[in-house]
């Protein structure tokens, strides 16, 4: 009764863990990708006024102007990026719809796309789905995580199309630097390549890094998709809203899907969105919060033996070695569970070179860092 | 570093030269019991300049008290609690100062303020019973020289003190999500 393709795409290994954690009593988790921040109330009130308005009905496929709007101003403002809000900018379901679109958009059956590791788990599904093949480009500790030019090289094919790069990164938190993204750029160019750049992390940034949007350097502008959205900087996760924003060809090809398969993004959700633009500074006081949590948790793991972590510079996620433990990262997480009553994700979840790591989350209260890390300290005690 | 005042008493206003004291406050307000290792942490700093700094607030009266939100109605015990309006007549030259300070020094008055509108000031009382939240009422305050009138509201319910929620929010999140 499912299609074949269907079929071979395997479920995420770690479906089983998930359900045991959510049946699970007494746990602590620091298994959360999303932000512990109820959406700001101005936001919430726009949502409220817009359902009361009757704003309940299709907006154009490509979204609401206004927003678009908005959306061009803050792009240009933020990111440098020069995009015409009437046909390069396409507002989508979440990033998550973008991307899939995104991918569809360009793919041919058989065509590659370099997806940096450890990474986000629904680019490779996505790719799949659209009959392409994923090609994996591990990045590595040593390097805080941040993919070398030289293993994007060496893995490009006559049937390479395109390079799916997120910056700041889920699980890892690594922030790729502007030289980073420049020489990534030339080898794009050189080899006719095209980014899809996932930004929806762009916000949540700490110490003295910089967000760089590769879609605003020499050369790019015809080559990016540029991928963001509302839920992580305004705590708008269940609202599932995101947009697109490249030059009218992709934008175009990726609404043609958009308008068969979505119709359009959820209106009430749009209207909401309006406000965010409105109250740019409630991002620092969160980002603030982050931060602070962050090194809470980066200086208590690294107290603990057997684990140690790098200081990530963006997201909410560190990303701590587990290898001296010489247990695998799935065997890891289970037992933390169960015998330690502390959720984490398995670095393995994120690709295989996420193996020996775990993700843990600070976007939970200062609170539950800490007894986290009790937990995980009194963990690896009865671990030895 | 940015120059921010404070309002010491009602004329004197002194200046805290350091966003860091701002940063500390914000932490302490949200969880009295942070461990100075844990700003230190959060604040780029050490335990040292944390405790100095604590000190410091707490000498020059920003840092009134470190205390504990509790729901009282969890445990069985019984509180009268009264939202009171109350009409005064000022006092030449001190105002309302005087009356506010004696209804402050009455440990069942947990909030006292000046305000504009028909009364002048709304008090809060948390009472053990009826009887002594009416004992207050008629034999300690209404009959104030000053006072000239009183408005009592018997609060029925409670869901919200201090900033802290008293009731378990059920909005929760996923535990995990990718």
């Amino acid at each position: 009764m499912i299609s074949n393709r269907v079929k071979e795409i395997p479920f995420s290994g770690i479906r089983k863990f998930f359900e045991l954690v959510q049946k699970s009593k007494d746990i602590v988790s620091l298994g959360v990708g999303e932000p512990d921040f109820p959406t700001p109330e101005p936001l919430k009130d726009a949502g409220v006024r817009a359902i009361e308005n009757d704003f309940t009905s299709y907006t154009s496929n490509y979204g609401l102007l206004e927003l678009r709007e908005r959306i061009a101003e803050k792009l240009k403002k933020k990111n440098s990026i020069d995009r015409n809000p009437e046909t390069e900018i396409l507002i989508t379901t979440g990033v998550s719809e973008a991307l899939d679109i995104a991918i569809r958009a360009i793919l041919n059956p058989g065509d590659e796309i370099l997806i940096p590791e450890p990474s986000y788990v629904s680019y490779k599904p996505c790719v799949w789905f659209a009959h392409g093949n994923p090609v994996p480009v591990p990045s590595k500790e040593e390097n805080e995580f941040r993919v070398l030019t030289e293993d994007i090289k060496g893995r490009i094919t006559k049937k390479t199309r395109a390079i799916i790069l997120s910056s700041p990164n889920n699980p890892t938190g690594s922030v790729l630097r502007k030289k980073d993204l420049e020489e990534i750029s030339d080898i794009v160019i050189e080899n006719d390549l095209i980014v899809i750049s996932d930004e929806i992390y762009e916000e949540l940034i700490y110490d003295d890094e910089k967000h760089y949007s590769i879609g605003s350097f020499n050369g790019m502008t015809d080559r990016t998709i540029t991928l963001n959205g509302f839920s992580k900087a305004y705590a708008f996760t269940g609202w599932r809203l995101g947009y697109a924003a490249g030059n009218s060809e992709f934008i175009e090809s990726m609404m043609k899907i958009h308008q068969y398969t979505m119709l359009c993004a959820p209106s009430v959700s749009q209207h909401a969105a309006l406000e965010a633009f409105r109250y740019e500074n409630y991002v620092g006081d969160m980002v603030k919060e982050y931060d602070r949590r962050r090194r809470l948790l980066v200086k208590g793991l690294n107290e603990i033996p057997d684990i140690s972590c790098i200081m990530p510079k963006g997201a909410f996620y560190t990303f701590p070695n587990i290898k001296n433990t010489g247990i695998k990262s799935e065997k890891f997480a289970e037992r933390l569970l169960k015998e330690g009553g502390v959720a984490v994700v398995p670095g393995s979840t994120f690709g295989d070179c996420g193996e020996g790591y775990i993700r843990c989350s600070y976007s939970v209260s200062r609170e539950s860092i800490d007894e986290a890390l009790r937990r995980i300290e009194r963990f690896m005690e009865k671990l030895g | 570093m940015r120059n921010w005042p404070i309002k010491r008493s009602y004329f004197e206003v002194i200046d805290m030269k350091e966003d860091m004291d701002m940063e500390i406050l914000k932490i302490l307000e949200d969880d009295a019991r942070i461990s100075l290792m844990d700003i230190a942490t959060m604040l780029k700093t050490d335990e040292k300049t944390i405790e100095n700094r604590i000190a410091e607030l707490k000498k020059i009266g920003v840092i009134r008290k470190f205390k504990t939100s509790i729901n009282w109605r969890k445990t069985g015990k019984h509180i009268a609690t009264a939202v009171i309006q109350v009409k005064v007549v000022p006092q030449e030259r001190s105002g309302f100062e005087r009356i506010c300070k004696e209804i402050s020094k009455d440990s069942r008055v947990k909030d006292v303020f000046v305000a504009t509108g028909e009364y002048d000031l709304i008090i809060r009382v948390e009472a053990s019973n009826i009887d002594d939240l009416s004992k207050f009422v008629t034999e300690k305050l209404a009959p104030k020289k000053e006072v000239v009138g009183t408005y009592t509201h018997i609060v029925l319910e409670e869901y919200k003190r201090d900033g802290v929620l008293s009731f378990d929010d059920k909005a929760e999140r996923l535990r995990v999500s990718l």
